[in-house]
């Protein structure tokens, strides 16, 4: 225990510039899973029929162990930090495409069709309507995966995508448990702030809708 | 206008068609109300007026035009539409609900927002509380209310309504169609409206058409449909009561009795007295300086102590309204056990009252 505090306050400067590239590699994941996964969410309740294929591909690729899909990628995006993103926007994918098909499927279909009824544009009912009253749900969706990824992002440090995990590959490769331990521990931290904080805008959502 | 013409649906090749080659006509200003069981092609027939259904064939004239040819965009802005699920937006305001339509028609914001006042004024909700309202906050008549409101925010020509009130208690109904029938006198929009219901359909429409299979049964005035049902199954529909049924198309006020004796609460006993005496229905009504409906007094409150009329009189229960239909008034006599119903405005101000043996002259004048 001693050893752990001794180790971090020594490292001080390490854990934040860490925490901030893992914090860093995790947003601009998220970014482009949000987009693709909520474009590819609302294309997909537009053509009911691939619905459930889509939703299974991207459940599919949940279940490629991450050293895998990192080591898949490399052909395509090489080793570092795009490789991690591009890992990291993958996994997060499902939770985002399952949550606004679902989202918005589950709006009341009278809703929708007095939407119709009175003359509004499909973009229109898209916009004002169904994304906005699919949001809580969207927004749930982007909370799995975000506190998913920052657990997953530490496999990223092995490709020298940077963050919190090379605390823990360098901990192993010099078996020195303090160092490991930190990765571990700022890691957790991260993914429960923002657990919490995603958690609060998400019932904010829900209270306005 | 409102033209069908040889109007079918099928929606799969090979099924029975849903509406079977329909013809009607739907003059300026009338109401026509669509009334069959289910499954009788009343809610396709009245989908296929905005192309929520597509017809598989016929044409569908809206005020001299072919609706397939017209944008179904603003083929629909031109028509009022409210279902009986209203289908109001949970996440929006009461006033950006109802300026839903303005909205897309992109009106300036000062004109939307007069608007929005002038139509909650209009089916009677204060601007002042409703406006930023969600939907949830409003009971089951209120959101009925802005259904109504928001279809006919840009004043369109038509209306489509189905079931309207077909989700709210009977008193809440009745209360809401009575204030649609209202309405409709000072707008005069050419309707449509399905129910299942006839009786509805009786009260509400200027012309009814039975469906049945698919098949417009008949297509008629209440009056004609009442008097002369074309066969069997329109027998079966409008049920045996004629004479009760004709009670929906008589209203109070045209049989209300306009001088009823009333006394204030501040005279003697000793007034309502001689009242009550000359009164042909043993009741004496007590009203405020602005004629609004304080109670009423029965002979027996006469035994009860006390020297000004306040003292004691009754609250009034046996009240109906100046829109109400004799069937209405009726049942509300029934549910009290008294023959008569006092009459009271929008205000609560008293205008009259009618009687057990008006209702029945009124039957039979008819008959």
């Amino acid at each position: 225990m001693s050893d752990l505090i001794d180790f971090m306050s020594r490292r001080q400067d390490q854990i934040v510039q860490f925490t901030i590239e893992h914090f860093w590699l995790i947003l601009v994941a998220m970014a482009f899973a949000v987009v693709i996964g909520v474009v590819i969410g609302i294309l997909i309740t537009y053509w009911e029929p691939i619905a459930y294929p889509v939703i299974n591909v991207t459940q599919i690729i949940m279940t490629i162990p991450s050293i895998a899909m990192i080591a898949i990628l490399i052909p395509l995006f090489g080793i570092g930090f795009s490789n991690g993103v591009a890992a990291l926007a993958l996994y997060a994918l499902l939770p985002i495409v399952r949550n606004t098909y679902t989202g918005i499927k589950a709006i009341d279909r009278a809703v929708i069709e007095s939407a119709i009824g009175m003359g509004m544009k499909e973009s229109g009912i898209l916009l004002r309507i169904k994304l906005p009253l699919a949001l809580p749900v969207i927004m749930a969706g982007i909370r799995v995966s975000t506190v998913m990824g920052i657990g997953i992002g530490a496999i990223a440090a092995y490709i020298g995508a940077g963050g919190l995990g090379s605390f823990i590959f360098w901990g192993i490769s010099r078996v020195n448990f303090p160092m490991i331990w930190t990765g571990a521990i700022f890691i957790s931290i991260l993914a429960i702030l923002a657990d919490v904080l995603l958690g609060w805008f998400e019932k904010m959502l829900s209270l306005r809708s | 206008m409102i033209t069908l013409e040889n109007v079918t649906k099928i929606y799969n090749p090979g099924d029975a068609p849903a509406v079977k080659d329909l013809k009607m006509e739907i003059e300026e200003g009338d109401t026509a109300v669509l009334v069959g069981p289910s499954g009788c092609g009343k809610t396709t027939t009245m989908k296929m007026i905005n192309r929520l259904i597509e017809p598989t064939e016929g044409t569908i004239y809206v005020n001299g035009e072919d609706t397939s040819k017209v944008n179904p965009i603003r083929l629909r802005l031109n028509i009022g539409y409210v279902i009986q699920e209203i289908g109001l937006f949970p996440h929006m305001s009461i006033a950006e609900n109802i300026a839903t339509v303005p909205r897309e028609l992109k009106w300036p914001k000062s004109k939307i927002q007069e608007r929005v006042e002038e139509l909650l004024h209009m089916v009677g909700l204060d601007p002042e509380i409703f406006r930023e309202r969600k939907p949830r906050d409003l009971s089951g008549g209120q959101r009925q209310r802005i259904g109504v409101a928001r279809c006919l925010a840009a004043d369109p020509p038509v209306l489509l309504m189905d079931e309207p009130f077909g989700a709210l208690d009977p008193i809440t109904r009745a209360r809401l169609q009575n204030e649609f029938l209202r309405i409709q006198e000072q707008i005069r929009k050419t309707i449509v409206f399905v129910t299942h219901d006839i009786d509805e359909a009786i009260k509400m429409g200027t012309k009814i058409a039975v469906m049945n299979e698919g098949e417009l049964v008949q297509y008629d005035t209440p009056e004609d449909l009442l008097s002369t049902p074309k066969n069997e199954f329109v027998v079966g529909m409008v049920g045996g009561n004629y004479s009760i049924k004709r009670l929906h198309l008589k209203r109070v006020n045209e049989i209300i009795d306009r001088e009823p004796p009333t006394v204030s609460a501040e005279e003697p006993v000793s007034k309502v007295k001689e009242l009550l005496e000359a009164s042909k229905v043993g009741v004496v009504m007590v009203v405020d300086g602005n004629n609004r409906l304080e109670g009423v007094v029965i002979p027996a409150d006469l035994k009860k102590s006390g020297e000004r009329v306040g003292e004691i009189m009754n609250e009034p229960k046996v009240t109906s309204d100046v829109g109400a239909t004799l069937n209405d008034a009726l049942s509300v006599m029934l549910t009290n056990g008294e023959g008569y119903a006092l009459i009271t405005d929008e205000n609560e101000r008293l205008e009259g009252y009618i009687t057990l043996n008006q209702i029945m002259e009124a039957l039979q004048d008819n008959a």
